[in-house]
């Protein structure tokens, strides 16, 4: 076969492979929003608002493109953005399969013959098939394909990238070829506005052009080489980007604090100039006025630089749309200085990576705090006719710390990071002395290195890293976020042997991992036939040697580098595979190699059993099955058609609350999801959502105080001037008891915060709206989540009454019981409330998911419980009915509050329903004791949180029965339930 | 940028790019600031919200021109 035609072959198989990924991804992709920040990622994108930084600019205009496709209907956006990934991704398996049989090939195809047969092009398009398919149906990149994340047009940029590199190493000789190098740096550039983790490609880029390039490539020009790349990613991250962002503070504070133009005038001007001097210096090169004799490389480098500007003007949408004071307005980055601190991240903390603070370590507070450079702000105007002008709030602090130590892996302060670290790194510690404010000295225990270096490997790498490795290559248990227990997240392999070792009996499993969707086991063979893929390549001389570090140049830069980068804290609040989805692309070029290897394997032993088309064949086949039965396990917890959970949870939040109202929330899964209801769909424009961690800054109190859609600005008593900057940061307080005047005829509202030394802004901004609001007589209703956390509560929980899926507060004290208001839950749950499909047969609802079921089967425990309290027995069972009906145990699995429903079933005559529901309590709990009682002391104190709920519940369903219903049950299950909690109590005195 | 020359007159440097190349190019950054200039005007402040800044121009005609903009480069580049 010539190579023309094995070209066209190559080309057609891709767009298959293209075809199969796109036509898995389209199916699966979830029909609206999804839970963490995708429903953010929507609403920025459709109305072009501004996210978290530091901003996806590119990603957000991709997204506005696609969501045109819904032709109008916001109820449509979501999907088409999903879409959108789905492409993507499908975009990233074409290119893998490129870059899998292109690698591939120049092994197997020698140079002094250019034909290729008919058996070798068997082999590497089946390196190809097989290495991208596995890619396609491994788990974590396909987590992210069927939602709106930048994760999938991340990969696709980086794919992009890594494939124009291997297409310029054909034609390199050719001049015009050029080009190549400069759509990579304008990729480059571009890819600032999706995700920065494309830089990390650029090594092995530069390895490949070295390889090309070079006659005799050495160890040491490889170690050069290197180097040098990283010195490249250096430059544009600390270089090139900073650099302008500071050629551009320069400009602007001239333009407007000197010349007295408007805001953003220099900024512009920079830019303009900057371009246009780029475009003047190509001109003098191509007249062969400056560096003559080296003109082609001046010019490419020139134009490069010029592409990277480009690709880098995306971020003109953040400060164009954040100019347009926004209801979504992230950081407010609508200056040049607010928009360098939103994209150096600053609102996330500095974290040290080669040198620095331990967790304790504490600040020294001395003379030069505060010394460091200005920082400049718009100034508060008092009227609107004053000019621009920005002025210093501040300056810089740059803290000093009383113990350093290189390589700081435990670095933060947080009591409950510190508590991690502790526990992964089996600290004692050292002795150290170290200086205090006043002079003197005193002594304290710090991590030693040694003890850092056990957190990289156990933590980091081994628990953040390597388990999400094998997850996608050897088995997944299930989809629990892990932190370390026996029973949630760990990777296994399918082989019981090995699985003992690695996460205790495999025997009777708990059903809370057997019957888990995500519960995939792959045998470890995509494992195995990547290593077989490995070392295939690295024993092919020295061009496979060489396509082996590049390859694992790719796969160290998007891991394990990104782990050494991020030096991640203990208990994240969500898996963090996707952060390195790179690394898996990397490996899955490996597994592609694997069929060849395994095919050079067969034709070294089963020669005999046939001609080489056949061996091939049969190696091509045989390899296929491990992305077939990869597809086989995977398939049910990647398939988010139908689940419209995040969507309809989302708005019940909203339907809880009266008109005009003010909803506090914390998290990532109680905010995004309404602000996308609000934005998007228009659904509750009157509510304002009011995100408490937020509150801390000044730039969401300006965005609190004004109107959005129908809601009018928050009554926040405070002007500008008084919370700008760093004004009442804190304010200090001892035992703070704060009585909040009412007219007469509601009662006085107080608040007694005991021994909380300060008040922080957002606490201060609470009690100074609740107490604007009880001033104008309870005028506005005002409410919390129920899902933030009691640590918000600042007091006001002994005013909370249940609605729905909020505390409302209200001027009547609650005695520190729960009080609910019936009527109006009643309503949400029977009438307003959707229910996001999750009754729907197969369905798949993860962790994140079934949270929130949990929390609506709650709000109707207490309904049932407070309508048998009244007597009124004929709604109780009604909602009982309706809980049973919309949250069925099939998909969403009985707890704890399910005991409200059979308590109410039986009480109504229908014991057989009521039994059923005490015997799947039972039954379910019963079962996970026995496991987890069946494993070694040490991973039963893994699991103690989950032992001790489930011992909960077990006792809560037993409470329920008596000797004239479940008799039999409680009869069977109450002695194993004492044996259980002498265990357990057993294990907690162990401790 | 269409009046770089690409003769090699003074040179014997060619570059990769060619007239064609350059107008595309040039026809990208027009888009792309066309785009951007239609997404400014009016904003929100304090004491007033006003649906403008959500307006079809500056939301959907405005990103979708910088986003065809941005691909247009490309094609600029590889054509």
């Amino acid at each position: 076969m010539n190579t023309k035609s094995f070209e066209r072959l190559n080309d057609l198989m891709g767009w298959v492979t293209f075809a199969i990924a796109a036509w898995t991804y389209w199916m699966t992709v979830e029909p609206s929003i999804s839970f963490w920040d995708c429903p953010e990622y929507v609403a920025c994108a459709v109305k072009g608002e501004v996210g978290h930084p530091p901003g996806n600019t590119f990603f957000l205009l991709a997204g506005r493109f696609f969501a045109n496709f819904a032709c109008g209907d916001m109820t449509r956006v979501a999907i088409w953005i999903n879409r959108m990934s789905a492409l993507f991704s499908a975009g990233t398996i074409l290119f893998l399969f490129w870059t899998i049989t292109s690698l591939t090939s120049r092994i197997i195809i020698r140079k002094e013959h250019p034909t290729i047969s008919l058996a070798q092009t068997i082999t590497v398009l089946g390196s190809g098939l097989v290495g991208s398919l596995a890619y396609t149906w491994s788990d974590t990149f396909w987590f992210s394909a069927v939602e709106a994340e930048v994760y999938s047009f991340s990969s696709l940029m980086t794919a992009l990238t890594f494939w124009l590199i291997l297409k310029w190493e054909r034609r390199a000789d050719n001049p015009s070829a050029d080009r190549y190098l400069i759509l990579i740096a304008y990729v480059v550039g571009l890819s600032i506005g999706v995700h920065l983790l494309n830089l990390l490609c650029l090594p092995a880029i530069v390895l490949i052009c070295y390889f090309r390039r070079s006659e005799h490539p050495g160890f040491l020009g490889i170690m050069l080489v290197l180097l040098a790349s990283f010195l490249l990613i250096a430059a544009i991250l600390y270089g090139f980007i900073p650099g302008m962002v500071w050629l551009a503070k320069h400009f602007e504070l001239f333009f407007v604090n000197t010349l007295g133009f408007g805001y953003n005038s220099g900024t512009l001007a920079c830019f303009v100039l900057v371009f246009f001097a780029l475009i003047a210096l190509l001109f003098l090169i191509c007249r062969g006025i400056v560096f003559k004799g080296r003109s082609r490389l001046a010019y490419n480098v020139v134009f490069s630089l010029l592409m990277l500007l480009v690709g880098f003007s995306t971020f003109a949408q953040i400060l164009i749309r954040s100019s347009a004071g926004l209801p979504m307005n992230e950081n407010a980055p609508d200056n040049i200085f607010s928009l360098s601190r939103y994209l150096n991240r600053e609102q996330y903390g500095s974290v040290p990576l080669l040198y620095g603070q331990t967790f304790a370590s504490e600040v020294i507070r001395d003379a030069s705090e505060g010394k460091g450079k200005e920082l400049y702000a718009k100034v508060v105007k008092k009227d609107e006719n004053e000019p621009d002008h920005y002025y210093v709030y501040d300056r810089a602090s740059e803290y000093a710390y009383d113990y350093t130590m290189l390589f700081p892996r435990m670095f933060s302060n947080a009591s409950q990071h510190v508590a991690g670290y502790k526990q992964w790194s089996g600290f004692t510690g050292q002795r150290v002395r170290v200086k205090t404010a006043d002079g003197g000295t005193k002594t304290k225990r710090v991590p030693t290195l040694g003890e850092n270096i056990t957190f990289l490997l156990r933590y980091q790498l081994g628990h953040m890293y390597w388990r999400y490795f094998f997850w996608n290559f050897c088995g997944r248990q299930n989809d629990l976020r892990g932190n370390g227990e026996a029973d949630c997240g760990n990777w296994i392999t399918g082989i019981p042997l090995l699985d003992q070792y690695l996460v205790g009996s495999q025997d009777n499993l708990p059903r809370s991992i057997s019957e888990n969707k995500a519960y995939n086991v792959f045998y470890m063979l995509p494992l195995l036939l990547g290593l077989i893929g490995l070392v295939w390549q690295i024993r092919r001389g020295r061009a496979g040697r060489q396509g082996a570090l590049v390859v694992g140049m790719l796969f160290f830069m998007t891991g394990i580098a990104i782990v050494l980068y991020l030096n991640q804290t203990p208990f994240q609040p969500r898996e963090r595979d996707y952060a390195y989805a790179g690394s898996f692309y990397a490996f899955s070029i490996w597994i592609g190699m694997g069929v060849a290897g395994v095919s050079a394997l067969v034709h070294r032993f089963l020669k005999p059993a046939g001609t080489s088309v056949v061996l091939a064949s049969m190696s091509v086949l045989a390899c296929l099955c491990v992305p077939l039965q990869m597809v086989g396990q995977t398939w049910d917890d990647h398939d988010r058609s139908e689940r419209f959970t995040a969507h309809d949870f989302g708005q019940n939040y909203l339907m809880s609350l009266e008109p005009n109202a003010i909803i506090f929330t914390s998290g990532d899964n109680d905010t995004f999801p309404l602000w996308y209801a609000i934005e998007v769909e228009g659904f509750r424009t009157d509510v304002r959502v009011c995100n408490l961690e937020y509150l801390q800054t000044d730039w969401y109190i300006d965005q609190m105080k004004s109107p959005a859609y129908d809601s009018p600005g928050l009554p926040i008593p405070y002007s500008r001037a008084q919370y700008a900057g760093n004004n009442l940061l804190y304010l200090p307080t001892r035992d703070l008891h704060l009585p909040i005047l009412t007219d007469n005829i509601l009662p006085e509202l107080s608040v007694t915060l005991k021994e909380k030394p300060y008040l922080m802004r957002n606490e201060i901004m609470q009690l100074s709206m609740i107490d604007s609001i009880a001033r104008a007589g309870w005028n506005r209703p005002i409410y919390f989540a129920v899902s933030v956390g009691s640590d918000t509560y600042v007091g006001l929980d002994a005013y909370f009454r249940t609605v729905g899926l909020a505390y409302q507060v209200v001027p009547s004290a609650n005695g520190g019981k729960e009080v609910i208001d019936v009527e109006r839950t009643y309503d949400c749950l029977m009438n307003r409330f959707k229910w996001g499909n999750v009754a729907r047969p197969g369905i798949y609802l993860d962790e994140t998911s079934l949270n929130m079921c949990t929390y609506h089967r709650m709000a109707f425990a207490k309904v049932i419980d407070a309508l048998m309290e009244q007597g009124d027995t004929e709604r109780a069972l009604q909602a009982t009915w309706r809980c049973l009906e919309v949250l069925p145990s099939y998909n969403v699995p009985h707890d704890v509050s399910s005991v409200s429903l059979m308590r109410c079933l039986q009480q109504c005559g229908y014991t057989k329903q009521a039994e059923d529901i005490a015997r799947d309590i039972l039954t379910r709990t019963d079962e996970y004791l026995h496991w987890a009682f069946s494993l070694d002391t040490d991973r039963q104190r893994s699991c103690i949180y989950s032992i001790r709920r489930q011992l909960g519940t077990m006792q809560y369903a037993l409470l329920g029965l008596d000797d004239n219903f479940g008799a039999d049950l409680f009869n069977h299950y109450s002695p194993k339930f004492k044996q259980y909690y002498e265990q357990y109590s057993k294990l907690g005195r162990g401790q | 940028m269409s009046n770089i020359p690409n003769s090699a007159e003074a040179n014997d440097f060619k570059p990769c790019f060619r007239r064609r190349n350059y107008l595309i190019m040039a026809v990208s950054v027009c888009l792309i600031t066309l785009g951007f200039i239609l997404m400014t005007g009016p904003s929100c402040t304090m004491d007033h919200f006003t649906l403008d800044v959500f307006s079809h121009l500056r939301t959907v005609i405005a990103s979708t021109c910088c986003f065809i903009g941005y691909l247009t480069m490309i094609v600029g580049m590889m054509i």
